[in-house]
């Protein structure tokens, strides 16, 4: 027993013995990146991750910056908040990283820019929607557009194309954050704005699957379209609900409407609903084919969606605040750098991406005075038409009967 | 494999350089573990302590964000709160007993969600922001150290033995005099007001928070500190909610593998100990320094 113990105990000491990994400066730049690969938002979580990675080789395939090597330091957030915060944490003081890829989800988002704040680490992250969440903190950003630059867009096209749309129903989401805003916050005012009267809101929340309740009561009111402030799980149930009583509508929604599953769950049901997307999966572009097929090559099974997109766009846009910083990566000036680094950030004009219509991405870092942190994209207008995700231009609208 | 050995080598050195956020969160997770524990020196397996945790920082939130009141004081509010509903919830339910009490507490914890989830005051889905940081690690382990002196000197007080009693044989206590209802109600109210200055102290350390940072999975995650830990003896939980929260992160370099080892030492624990790591003789020196006397007598 007792030389068992030693044994033990010398092991344990000759563990700790052995050299940690030492962080590297000079030809090594690192980057941290938070995503929930487990738990919560997994399903998200690993395409993104898989298309980050497709962004650092890439970069690295191209000399890395300034001929030093990218390395991405992946931490699992599992879309929890302390646990978010923890690993912000140790990637701001212990990895010292450059600056942070991440979070995700809106949740984490709240939790860690204040950290990123108080670190003076420059947090950029690629999907959080819930508006004004980087508004407070200078170091934070967000390569996301806010629905309220989307939505008008959305509904003065369809004013324009079916004129006969003059009464509306919101439907929404409002367990989330983003959902709720959109419906509550976005779609109300801006229907408002462009003369179409709001006959009848009703809310749900994520996970419902009967809509029978919800599409009976709108029916009873008779709108010409139904404005959707939720993501496409929901959004198509309802439309199965109205399919089976009957009630012909124009279908309008948010960015989150965006999967192309949604058009196999719902069949004809879906057919001339109306979205905005930053991302076009399908884009006839060089670099978006490029992009795919790389994707492809590591989650084979999936379909491209726009969150991983964005996390594609968001690194090669870190990446290339980095190499204008011009930082000069050691670790006594750790600090400057990470300030040259935001900075570069806040200065991106007309990136060329993939998650803009004209492919074109620049960073707001100033709106009316105050820090925004935003992006600034062209959405593509996205309407079903025979059952096929169909970017629409002026007077290509699918002939509606509805009314 | 030199690969290997470094990162396991990495698991152990880590402990020796966690940082501030870390032991925070380890040691808010700890008082959590307590709180879990307290009703089960009654026998009471509850899991709606992701619920108490919610009032609490619900609670300990609004005082000091809008009525700025000073953080110790607004704890301790955020604490009686939830102690006090817990007293109201545990009047009726605690008539319920193993795997029934088990549901309706995790019932109460939907509950909790859900009415945070719709009430406008601390912004439903939304959440709350801005809210200052006034946790630190004097805050969080100055309340554990109290917390684990009072659950040491519990142990062996009449009020601690009587409980005891209670959780082996709720029969034999009634018949030796213990009011049985009242140790209960006192165990599971105060696992409640526990549960409400963790929530409190994690409110301002996440500086956000939303109705579903209180969910079912938190409810669970408690209950796996104590399962893991031992549940028999007060440092178990702390045990398991150190294991748990330290491997979290620790573990990150498995990636997609985390949970499968992180499955498999759970399956392990549960095989050879289990009562949790932690049994009721595990640290006892005489256990440990004893002579093997020869067993033949």
């Amino acid at each position: 027993m007792k030389t068992r113990l030693r044994l033990l105990g010398c092991g344990f000491i000759a563990l700790l013995a052995l050299p940690g990994l030492a962080h590297a400066f000079g030809d090594e730049i690192v980057v941290g990146f938070m995503v929930p690969l487990t738990k919560k938002g997994a399903s998200y979580g690993v395409q993104s991750r898989a298309a980050t990675e497709v962004a650092v080789e890439e970069i690295n395939a191209a000399g890395g910056i300034g001929g030093r090597k990218l390395t991405m330091i992946t931490k699992d957030t599992e879309g929890d908040n302390a646990l978010a915060i923890q690993l912000a944490r140790q990637l701001i003081d212990k990895d010292q990283v450059i600056a942070a890829h991440g979070p995700q989800w809106s949740a984490e988002a709240e939790a860690v820019f204040p950290i990123c704040e108080r670190s003076k680490v420059l947090c950029f992250s690629p999907t959080s929607t819930k508006p004004g969440v980087s508004a407070p903190y200078p170091w934070a950003f967000r390569n996301t557009v806010d629905e309220n630059v989307l939505v008008p867009q959305t509904l003065k096209w369809v004013k324009d194309n079916y004129p006969w749309v003059k009464k509306a129903a919101i439907l929404t989401d409002i367990k989330d954050a983003y959902s709720k805003s959109l419906g509550h916050d976005t779609f109300r005012p801006k229907l408002k704005e462009v003369g179409i009267e709001v006959v009848e809101e009703v809310d749900y929340v994520t996970g419902d699957t009967d809509f029978s309740a919800h599409i009976t009561k709108i029916k009873a009111k008779v709108p010409d379209m139904i404005a959707v402030g939720g993501t496409w799980v929901e959004t198509a149930n309802m439309m199965k609900e109205a399919q089976k009583q009957d009630m012909k509508v124009l279908w309008v929604g948010g960015v989150g409407m965006g999967n192309a599953r949604i058009v196999e769950n719902t069949g004809r049901a879906s057919e001339g609903a109306v979205h905005n997307a930053t991302y076009d999966k399908d884009a006839n572009t060089e670099m978006n084919q490029s992009y795919v097929r790389r994707l492809l090559a590591k989650v084979p099974n999936e379909t491209p969606h726009w969150p991983a997109a964005n996390c594609y766009d968001a690194m090669k846009m870190l990446a290339f605040a980095i190499k204008q910083a011009n930082i000069a990566n050691t670790p006594q000036t750790l600090e400057a750098d990470r300030k040259k680094v935001r900075d570069a950030l806040a200065s991106i004009k007309d990136f060329p991406g993939l998650t803009s219509a004209d492919g074109k991405i620049s960073v707001v870092d100033i709106a009316n005075g105050k820090h925004a942190g935003d992006a600034i994209k062209k959405g593509t207008l996205i309407q079903i038409q025979n059952g096929k995700f169909t970017p629409v231009g002026e007077g290509k609208a699918a002939a509606l009967k509805i009314r | 494999m030199h690969a290997v050995i470094e990162s396991l080598a990495k698991v152990f050195t880590g402990i020796f350089s966690l940082g501030e956020a870390d032991l925070i969160t380890i040691g808010i997770n700890m008082i959590m573990g307590l709180s879990m524990f307290l009703p089960m020196t009654v026998g009471q397996l509850s899991f709606g302590q992701a619920g108490f945790m919610s009032i609490g920082a619900h609670i300990a939130v609004v005082l000091t964000l809008y009525a700025g009141v000073w953080f110790p004081i607004a704890l301790l509010a955020g604490g009686l709160g939830a102690g006090l509903i817990g007293f109201l919830v545990g009047v009726p339910v605690l008539r319920l007993r193993g795997l029934l009490l088990a549901l309706v507490t995790f019932a109460f914890a939907q509950v909790v969600e859900v009415f945070f989830l719709n009430f406008k005051p601390t912004g439903a889905a939304e959440g709350i922001r801005g809210i200052y940081p006034y946790t630190n690690l004097w805050y969080v382990y100055g309340i554990l150290a109290i917390l684990v002196v009072f659950l040491a000197r519990l142990r062996h007080s009449r009020t601690g033995r009587a409980f005891e009693a209670v959780k082996l044989d709720e029969v034999a206590a009634e018949a030796m005099g213990v009011n049985v209802t009242r140790a209960k109600l006192m165990a599971f109210s105060a696992g409640a007001f526990v549960a409400g200055i963790g929530g409190g102290l994690y409110a301002h350390f996440a500086v956000f928070i939303q109705y579903d940072n209180f969910d079912f999975k938190r409810g669970v995650d408690i209950a796996m500190y104590m399962v893991l830990g031992g549940m028999d003896v007060f440092y178990g939980p702390l045990l398991g909610a150190f294991i748990i929260t330290y491997l979290s992160t620790a573990l990150q370099f498995l990636a997609d593998w985390r949970w499968e080892v992180w499955g498999s030492i759970v399956i392990l624990v549960m095989i050879f100990r289990p009562q949790g790591i932690l049994g009721r003789d595990t640290l006892s020196a005489r256990r440990w320094f004893r002579r093997r006397q020869p067993t033949a007598a």
